[in-house]
């Protein structure tokens, strides 16, 4: 039973939890993997998952994807309509 | 259009990650914001000291179980 209770002590010490942020519903596969890309070099991306097309990132990682996404629609835009 | 969450990402053993499930049943599916996988959930940030503490209850529960078993069974095998 003292065994059984180390490994239950374990178990509960195994748990691990992280604030953040889950992000989904990305428009296309290629938003999503150069998100998941990008957050991945910065360091922030703690869980992804392809087939869902769903990541998780830090809470310092939020503000960074978010900078990150704005750039990349204002360059699409930029592509669409050249000065 | 991309959506970003706010949420506690809770990672542990697909066991514990089934316990969390029925706390949060038992909790009206007020815990658990998106389950991820055998081993990673996203929950409400507010609710992870309570689920530790519910997760604590509920082995607790299982060890003394354990012990009643095995005193029911030491009771048994003495009547004989």
């Amino acid at each position: 039973v003292v065994d059984q209770i180390r490994l239950w002590e374990l178990e509960l010490d195994r748990i691990q939890s992280s604030i953040g942020y889950l992000f989904k519903d990305f428009s296309s596969i290629q938003q999503y993997l150069a998100i998941k890309k990008y957050s991945d070099e910065i360091g922030v991306l703690l869980w992804s998952h392809d087939n869902s097309r769903r990541l998780f990132v830090t809470s310092e990682g939020k503000q960074q994807i978010a900078d990150y996404m704005m750039r990349r629609s204002n360059k699409a835009s930029n592509r669409e309509r050249p000065k | 259009m991309v959506r970003a969450i706010s949420g506690a990402l809770v990672q542990c053993d697909p066991s514990i990650t089934a316990l969390v499930l029925k706390i949060d049943k038992e909790n009206n599916n007020s815990i658990i914001i998106e389950q991820l996988d055998d081993t990673h959930l996203v929950v409400d940030p507010s609710r992870v000291t309570y689920i530790k503490r519910e997760l604590n209850n509920k082995l607790a529960e299982n060890i003394y179980s354990a012990l009643d078993d095995e005193a029911a069974a030491a009771a048994a095998a003495a009547d004989k």
